[in-house]
Parts: C-alpha cells; structure tokens; sequence
C-alpha cells in the first residue's frame, strides 16, 4: 500500500520517524508531504514519532503564553487513493510524559501520534464508517463484490 | 414474473465489474451520459454507477450502428430545407416494412411531424390538454409525472380512478415497465372510447419488440402515436422522435414543422440510418443474446429485445428516495439488458460471459 501524510504548520524545522508495526520508513525533517510503502496485508499500527522536540525549543512570554514552539500538524492520511478524512481521528498522540491525548493531530509535546489501520485499506474504512454512522450494512457484501470485480479486471 | 430464480450473485458481479470498468475506461463501448461514468476510480462512485448498470430504457450501443453514424457527415443535411420531410416520408414505409407486430389502419394517420425525442411531443400533448386530467398506469415513463408535478398538472393513475370525461391518456405499447402489452390496455381503449377521452399511444419500444404490438389504430380514442429513436438505436443525445395523427394538430411542435425548423442534423441523421438498418435489426441481432443472458440471470425474457425482467438486484437502489432523477422512476425488476450485449469481448475476456 502506499501512504501519503500531509502536513501543516511546520514550525522550527522539526523532525520526526514513520514507523509501520514499530519499523520505521522514513526518519528526517517533517516536510510538507512523506510517502512510504508498506506490503503486508494484514492489520497495521502507523506512528509517527516526533523526535527533536527539546524544552528550549518552546519559548513562552511573561505571562506564559507560547508566542514560538517546534511544533506541526498532521493534515491529511491518503492510502492507496483513499483519504481517510474524519478516520484520521481514529487516532491518538502518546506524549513522552504519559499523558494520552484521544484525537489530536498536532505535535506539540514531544511524543508519538499512533493509528491502527489495516492493509487493505478501504474495507477497514467502511467498517469504520459504519460502525460511527450505522448507514452502511451492505458495506462487506459490497466490498467482497467490489474486490473481486477489481481482480476480474486486472486479468485483461 | 418469476423472481425467485433471479440469478442476484451473479448479476451484482456482472453489474459492479462493468461499473469498475467504466472507472477504469476498460468497455467494449462506452456509456453515452456522464452519470455512466464514475467520477473517479474509487469504491463509492463505482458503487453509485453499480446500481444504475441495468436502469434505463435506452437503446443497445450497437458497434455497427455507432460506427455507420460517426463516419457520417450530417452538417450537410443543415443546407437542404427538404431534410426532414424525406425523413418523414420514408418514415411511414419504414415502420410498415417491420414483420414483428401489427398495427392496422396505420395510414389513418397522415400527419406526421418531427419531434425533439418524444418528450417534445409529450409536452404539446400536455400543453393542448391543459384543462385535462393527464391519466397513466403505473410504470409507465416516470418523466410524465415528474413533470406533471412541477408543472402543476393535474393527473392521477388510471388504476387510481375511473377514466373520465375530461381526462387525457398516455399509454406506452409495449408497456415501459414489463416489455410487454399493458394487461388493462384493451380495456383502455375501451374506456377511452365510450368516454370519449383521448389515449396517446407511445410506441417508444416497437422496433425492439418481436410479437407483442397487435392494434386496430382506427378506435377513435387513439389520436396520436409517438416512436423514439432513442430507444432502438444509439442516438439517444440526437432527440429523434416521429409523432403521428389522424387529424393535424395546431400545437407549437406543428407550427416547427411547417416552419421548416426543425432539427435537420438530427432529422438527416435518422435519415441516413433507417436507409441503412431495418426497423428490425436489433431484434434479429440481439433476441439469441437476449435469451443467452436471461437464461444465465434467471431473468424473464420480454418481447423488447433488450429487456429482461426479474427482482431488483440493488435491493436498496431505486426506492423512492434514491431513484434515479425522479421519485417516479421506480423500474424495480426491468433489467436493460444492453451492457451485456455491447461489452461482450470484456465479459469473455474475464469469464463472465
């Protein structure tokens, strides 16, 4: 599968690791867009671990608020042609400190965004969307037919 | 109908893999709309075109026939003003010339007239009925009574009421929902007769049908009679229609005709392709396929070549609320059966012929 992630705000030339099932695929700068590959089928943890956030790097004014950090977002998760969209909240940030944060995308405190998602993809994103949104029983029964038209397809 | 041997299995295969592969531009022949297109190669717009693939009436993309229009040059027929009455008056030894139905004292109708697809003469038809209330069986074309509606027209289903003076009928033949002459159509004429109330006779599926039209045309109820080209051969976005009556009509679509304004690319193009194709050759090309794929669906072959009829393969795509352009276009159990016909090589090609 082939996962682009989208990033904002890009504060201070942070740095971060991609890791897929705690093997990383890529190490460096957080740039704008990050592309990595992943072939395993199966089910899949995506982390994205923020590594060169340092206390000095968090400047605060006299009355404490934080007028310049390292810091960045993650904006979008697309898969195999598939934006993930609201499913990117699926997710949560483990700060080095402990604390969990449910659905965050943004990488203030030093720390690890986490997923777990499957490959292949969409029918992990159906399941989920029906699971939030109960419109969708048809989902599996669809996708098994969807899947196998695909197949039937790349034979020619 | 028989609808417990409905091949759904394979039918919702056949319909997704030519859904996926009008994303991935894999056809033999290419749809004609631009809701036959998925717009992007993505599960949820192949899903949305999945549930169409066997909706609509329109006709059979035939190669020969799409390959005979695209090499004509129909700009010509733009510079002679005697385009569209060469059209009609071939028209009329065309239709006789078919052997798959009957339609006696068929030259009681001497007017005849050029019409933008049927739904130019569906609207003078509402148009100088006004005062009247507009009557059709349910399953007949879904676009009567969408527009019906948002006109303010007032109509009812003939199954709902009694005909009565005052009221204007539409009746297709053979019936747009089953293929197959309307079970009540007798007693409509019948009606219509003894009430004195006009019947529009809609022959949008006659040249694809094969021993099913068997009318009298000289009850005085039926008027006026209506054919479509987008039915029987693959010019849907030409508008191509012939309306006939008994006596001349004083309507706005008339006045075109003797204004010699009508739409003679079109006409022209009609022209040109009754001269080349007999009134009955998706029948004689098309009834061995038509029997192949019922027989392999579990579908009810119909007297229209391109139909077959069996349950509803969506289960959830054309209730009211998701029909196709209109609340009115419920065709639950009619399979247009032309994207089997036209993808034949593909379906070979992956087994699933």
């Amino acid at each position: 599968m082939n996962i682009t992630l989208e990033f904002s705000a890009i504060q201070k030339l942070p740095e971060c690791i991609v890791y897929i099932n705690k093997q990383p695929k890529y190490q460096g700068p957080v740039i704008d867009v990050i592309h990595i590959e992943h072939f395993d089928e199966g089910t899949m943890e995506l982390s994205i671990a923020f590594t060169n956030k340092k206390p000095e790097d968090t400047v605060v004014n006299s009355t404490g608020d934080i007028v310049e950090d390292k810091s960045f977002e993650l904006d979008r998760i697309v898969i195999d042609k598939y934006d993930l969209e609201e499913l990117k909240w699926e997710s949560k940030y483990q700060a080095s400190n402990g604390v969990v944060y449910n659905k965050c995308l943004f990488f203030g405190p030093p720390g690890e965004f986490i997923i777990h998602l499957e490959n292949p993809i969409l029918p992990w994103m159906l399941r989920t969307r029906h699971r939030y949104k109960d419109d969708d029983p048809n989902w599996q029964e669809d996708y098994n037919y969807y899947d196998k038209a695909c197949k039937l397809l790349e034979q020619i | 109908m028989q609808t417990t041997r409905t091949n759904i299995t394979d039918i919702r295969l056949l319909a997704w893999t030519l859904a996926k592969a009008s994303a991935t531009n894999q056809l033999d022949i290419h749809g004609e709309y631009t809701w036959a297109f998925p717009k992007k190669d993505e599960f949820q717009d192949v899903r949305w075109r999945y549930r169409s693939i066997f909706s609509s009436g329109n006709s059979i993309k035939d190669p020969d026939v799409i390959e005979f229009v695209q090499k004509l040059n129909i700009s010509q027929f733009l510079l002679d003003p005697w385009t569209v009455e060469k059209f009609e008056d071939d028209f009329r030894s065309y239709v006789n010339a078919g052997n798959n139905y009957k339609l006696k004292n068929f030259d009681l109708f001497k007017y005849i007239g050029f019409s933008a697809g049927t739904q130019e003469s569906f609207l003078n038809y509402y148009l100088m009925n006004n005062s009247k209330r507009m009557r059709v069986f349910r399953g007949d074309y879904w676009w009567h009574m969408d527009i019906w509606e948002k006109a303010g027209i007032q109509w009812a289903y003939i199954e709902d009421d009694d005909i009565k003076e005052g009221d204007a009928c539409i009746c297709s033949y053979p019936f747009a929902l089953t293929g197959d002459k309307h079970t009540h159509f007798d007693w409509l004429v019948d009606e219509c007769n003894r009430k004195n109330v006009g019947l529009m006779v809609d022959f949008i599926y006659l040249p694809n049908s094969i021993d099913c039209v068997d009318i009298d045309l000289s009850s005085p109820c039926i008027r006026e009679i209506t054919f479509s080209f987008s039915k029987t051969f693959p010019v849907q976005c030409a508008k191509i229609a012939v309306r006939m009556l008994k006596d001349k009509p004083q309507d706005p679509m008339q006045m075109s005709n003797d204004e010699n304004i009508c739409n003679r690319l079109s006409a022209g193009l009609a022209h040109s392709i009754i001269k080349e194709f007999p009134i009955d050759y998706m029948v004689t090309k098309y009834r061995d396929k038509q029997t192949h794929w019922c027989k392999k669906l579990g579908l009810t072959q119909t007297k229209v070549v391109h139909f077959g009829l069996g349950d509803d393969y969506t289960g959830y795509g054309r209730d009211s609320a998701t029909a196709w352009c209109s609340p009115f276009n419920e065709q639950q159990g009619r399979y247009n059966l032309g994207m089997l016909y036209e993808n034949e090589n593909l379906l070979k090609n992956i087994n699933l012929f």
